[in-house]
């Protein structure tokens, strides 16, 4: 099923979302990014049908939704703390959808052991919500949704109540389950290393606005903007001037340094490098070399990570199997690699 | 809140323990008082045993008793059917109309019984609402049906402030889930919503019955009592009381208690269900 939303508007309070222009291409596994109060929450009840658009309109197939009851949108929702029913058992929990659906007792029967089978949770069956772990609860509830075999399913932070060790594995289950079955899902996080397990596509949505949509490497390494740049943790934006140095390469002084890269730019601009990208420079380098000193050291056990003082910080990952050989309050020099070197906007 | 408790140190949880233990005990101390005092006073002289023996054969007596029972239970079940949409809408939905309803239901919890006996008498016999229920054959003044008709409006007002309550502490998102899932706005509640706080409704019941069989003030007012037609307990105790028959009066009392606590028994058997999770998170 494709779902696209055109020029789709709430309001939740004072709080306005969108326009907002979407596609998630049938099948895909999207994830929506954004950070809390970015109006993450009311795209999902828009989509659900709990809350009313104010304008535009959701396609599901090419079929407007936009005025449908929630009951008679098929959307599977999987809510963040995800409610489950306390006053009824896990079986009653799963077998409401299926009987709402109009199946009768025998159907119903065979989907719910299906979908207990599926997500490997038919031991709690008779279980009451509130003797279940969060694991469980979250099974339970993925259980619940998918039963009604959604068209669409819509995870609001799924993984988000789960200990770390827990969340890798729940989303290697999710990404396998949606192949499986190949549901059009989104997926609601302000994760990255979460949308980057399970996402075909990702799109940041900001302050009601969706800023970027792509696959989760062109988020990281081409964010359009600064928001963008800053919310997937590229911690080196820098402003400077550009000035063209031929067709092919310009240069941009920043903060009494000067760096080249690739394209014709001038006048000002806002540029980014990912802190994995920059490196200390060698003796032989001589190109987009900066001066600096060494101010903070933080082991983040699979790197370390390096903060510098340029005129302006400047941040980098070393892998920690490296020694980084230099220590705080030392002087070192650093290249910005013009191949990494990202203009936003 | 269970963390925090299991977390403090023994010596600060036990001191807790015992300060609202010593609290619980003083008012236990009076309430239990309350029923032993009664129960030394009748049993305890030849009077007091010879009055109760014969209040509760008195067919007078035992007339009441069933009229109270039937009255308090038929208008706790429909103060009950009222409450539960009323305190679920004044809940659930905003505005200046729902604003001034929900301050009208108070009004019966603040205006003195007595008065609102009073109040009721008037708006039946000098405005069109007496006539007109007449007119149709609803006779409430003076006959039994008022009894269950000042029960009622009593009662109804104590069980929608309790479910109004309990319906704000209820996440609406329930509800909102089930919708998803294909329940119809009356599926969602009756299949979600409504069995999520049954063990407050049952505790709403039994509050609104025993409001309903304690009131006598407004029955008084608007139903008067006669002997063997309207008079019901609490107003049977207090007749009593008036030409000084005092163990009488208590016996009718006690009998008040007993069927309370065997009411209380029974609805609680019959609905309150707690699971083993909600006990032990309960138990801090």
């Amino acid at each position: 099923m494709e779902l696209v939303i055109e020029q789709l508007e709430a309001v939740a309070g004072g709080f306005r979302l969108g326009p907002l222009d979407l596609t998630a291409p049938s099948g895909s596994y999207g994830v929506l990014l954004g950070p809390p109060g970015s109006g993450k929450s009311v795209l999902v009840e828009t989509l659900c049908g709990l809350r009313h658009t104010a304008a535009g309109r959701i396609l599901m197939d090419g079929q407007d939704i936009t005025g449908l009851d929630p009951r008679e949108r098929r959307v599977g929702y999987v809510p963040q703390d995800y409610l489950l029913f306390p006053a009824r058992t896990v079986g009653n929990n799963i077998l409401l959808g299926l009987k709402a659906h109009g199946l009768n007792a025998t159907d119903a029967k065979r989907d719910m052991e299906w979908v207990l089978n599926l997500l490997d949770i038919g031991h709690l069956i008779d279980r009451w919500p509130a003797t279940l772990s969060g694991g469980e609860q979250q099974r339970v509830a993925l259980a619940r949704a998918l039963a009604i075999k959604p068209r669409l399913l819509l995870l609001d932070e799924p993984v988000s109540a789960l200990d770390e060790g827990l969340r890798e594995r729940v989303c290697r289950d999710l990404r396998r389950l949606q192949r499986e079955l190949e549901i059009t899902t989104l997926h609601i996080s302000h994760n990255q290393e979460e949308a980057l397990a399970v996402s075909d596509w990702a799109t940041v949505l900001d302050q009601g606005q969706l800023r970027q949509t792509g696959t989760m490497g062109e988020l990281l390494r081409r964010p359009i903007d600064e928001m963008v740049a800053r919310f997937f943790r590229a911690e080196n934006v820098f402003s400077g001037v550009s000035e063209p140095l031929n067709d092919r390469e310009s240069s941009i002084d920043f903060n009494g340094h000067r760096v080249v890269l690739g394209g014709s730019l001038k006048g000002p601009v806002k540029f980014m490098v990912r802190p994995e990208h920059i490196r200390l420079a060698n003796e032989d380098d001589a190109e987009n070399v900066i001066p600096a000193r060494l101010v903070d050291i933080g082991d983040r056990g699979l790197y370390q990570r390096l903060e510098l003082d340029a005129g302006v910080p400047i941040v980098l990952f070393v892998p920690s199997q490296r020694p980084v050989g230099v220590t705080v309050g030392q002087n070192v020099r650093v290249i910005l690699p013009r191949e990494f070197i990202h203009v936003l906007g | 809140m269970k963390h925090t408790t299991s977390n403090m140190p023994r010596q600060s949880r036990s001191l807790l323990n015992i300060g609202f233990g010593i609290v619980l005990g003083i008012y236990v101390f009076f309430v239990g008082g309350i029923i032993v005092a009664d129960l030394l006073l009748v049993s305890g002289t030849e009077l007091g045993r010879r009055q109760f023996l014969e209040s509760i054969r008195h067919p007078d007596v035992l007339h009441a008793v069933w009229l109270s029972v039937w009255t308090s239970s038929l208008a706790a079940a429909i103060a009950l059917g009222i409450a539960i949409p009323a305190g679920y809408l004044l809940s659930r939905r905003r505005g200046p109309g729902i604003r001034l309803m929900d301050a009208l239901v108070d009004v019966p919890i603040i205006l003195p019984p007595l008065l609102f006996g009073i109040s009721l008498l008037v708006l039946f016999q000098r405005s069109f609402v007496g006539p007109a229920l007449l007119a149709i054959g609803l006779k409430f003044v003076h006959e039994p049906a008022g009894i269950v008709l000042v029960q009622v409006l009593i009662a109804a007002a104590y069980g929608t402030r309790m479910l109004k309550g309990t319906f704000d502490g209820l996440d609406p998102r329930l509800a909102a889930v089930a919708r998803t899932l294909g329940c119809t706005p009356g599926g969602a509640f009756f299949h979600v919503t409504l069995p999520t706080v049954r063990n407050h409704v049952v505790a709403a019941f039994v509050i609104i019955w025993a409001r309903a069989l304690a009131l006598y003030g407004p029955i008084i007012a608007f139903v008067g009592s006669t002997t063997g037609y309207t008079e019901v307990m609490p107003v049977r105790m207090y007749l009593e009381m008036s030409i000084g028959r005092l163990e009488a009066a208590l016996a009718i009392a006690l009998m008040m208690m007993a069927l309370a606590a065997v009411v209380l028994v029974i609805v609680k058997w019959a609905g309150g269900r707690q699971t083993d999770e909600t006990v032990r998170m309960t138990q801090i």
